[in-house]
């Protein structure tokens, strides 16, 4: 079976386990996943996105560019808490894998803080939801603080934030 | 001729995000004709529309029951009119990381989300999981790991399955 095809019988479980794919498939499977978050259906195409940043390094950062930018807001949510994993997998790996597939705009803090800042302004309220807690991990407060205030921001949201933020370790 | 039925299980739909994929209906449908040609009714004890836009995306974690996000506890506190043996059936836009589906619920509190882009199979597969049943691997079976390639629909369930579903306290 080829990588392709171990990455879909993976991803098409109802409940897919992500860390035994990742170690299962390693960083060769991110060129199928950012395919499938180009272009398969929401669901799937939001599954490869969390799993590549499972997997982490450079390439995935353009797994999880592609998903930002999709029409469908679901994976867009998709992108934007992967985010979050993707910055841990970043400061821990970027050094060791100069191999990967595709040096990436986020692979350094400041691109993925860019693709954050992109989806904090997201028309979608649960895109944005997972927008602030990524931007909170990252430590992206002047521009949580600008989210919080801004009018547009639901108040159940900022409620659910602020509090998130306020049992932050 | 189906058997007669023994046990039903009772399922309340907390709608957050209305389905995509297929329709709710045809998930009840899907899931009965699964269920009752074994003995188990379905009943729809009640559905609601719930106004959550701030868990249609739900955290669902690890998908592990010991180990539930504060949105899926959060979520599973709406069960107004449901029996502690009811089965809550929350369908969401999309879970976080995806999911098709998750089973994960707190002890007193059985509960299934839902995604709006699972398969036809999802709803009836959840509440498997609720009911007790593990994860198979054949691909004609309720159980399988993938429902999106269940092969010979409806799928089925083996006798000791259906055992341990009747031997469930979530039917009644």
């Amino acid at each position: 079976m080829n990588t392709r095809d171990r990455v879909l019988r993976h991803l098409k479980r109802d409940e897919p386990e992500y860390e035994k794919a990742a170690s299962a498939l390693g960083p060769r499977a991110l060129r199928w996943l950012k395919e499938l978050a180009e272009r398969a259906d929401p669901l799937l195409a939001s599954k490869a996105t969390h799993l590549a940043t499972v997997i982490g390094g450079p390439g995935a950062a353009a797994v999880v560019r592609a998903a930002a930018r999709r029409e469908e807001p679901e994976v867009r949510v998709a992108a934007a808490a992967a985010m979050g994993n993707l910055w841990s997998a970043e400061t821990a790996e970027t050094a060791e894998t100069p191999e990967a597939a595709e040096p990436a705009e986020a692979t350094t803090m400041e691109g993925s803080a860019g693709v954050v800042d992109r989806l904090l302004d997201d028309a979608d309220l649960g895109v944005r939801k997972y927008a602030l807690r990524t931007a909170m991990k990252m430590g992206m407060h002047d521009r949580v603080d600008a989210a919080l205030r801004s009018e547009s921001t639901e108040p159940h949201l900022r409620r659910m934030i602020e509090k998130e933020r306020r049992e932050r370790p | 001729m189906p058997p007669p039925i023994q046990k039903r299980v009772r399922l309340h739909l907390k709608v957050l995000a209305e389905p995509v994929t297929f329709p709710l209906g045809h998930m009840i449908e899907a899931m009965r004709e699964v269920y009752e040609a074994k003995g188990i009714g379905v009943e729809v004890a009640s559905e609601e529309r719930l106004t959550l836009p701030q868990l249609e995306d739900l955290a669902v974690g690890s998908c592990v029951a010991g180990s539930l996000t504060t949105e899926q506890r959060r979520l599973f506190d709406h069960r107004d009119q449901a029996g502690d043996n009811d089965v809550c059936v929350y369908l969401v836009r999309s879970t976080v990381p995806a999911v098709n589906g998750c089973a994960a619920h707190p002890p007193g509190r059985p509960s299934v989300v839902v995604a709006s882009r699972a398969t036809l199979w999802t709803l009836a597969h959840e509440v498997g999981h609720v009911l007790g049943l593990p994860h198979v691997n054949p691909t004609d079976r309720l159980m399988t790991i993938r429902t999106s390639e269940i092969t010979n629909p409806p799928p089925d369930l083996l006798p000791v399955e259906v055992k341990r579903m009747l031997g469930s306290p979530f039917t009644q």
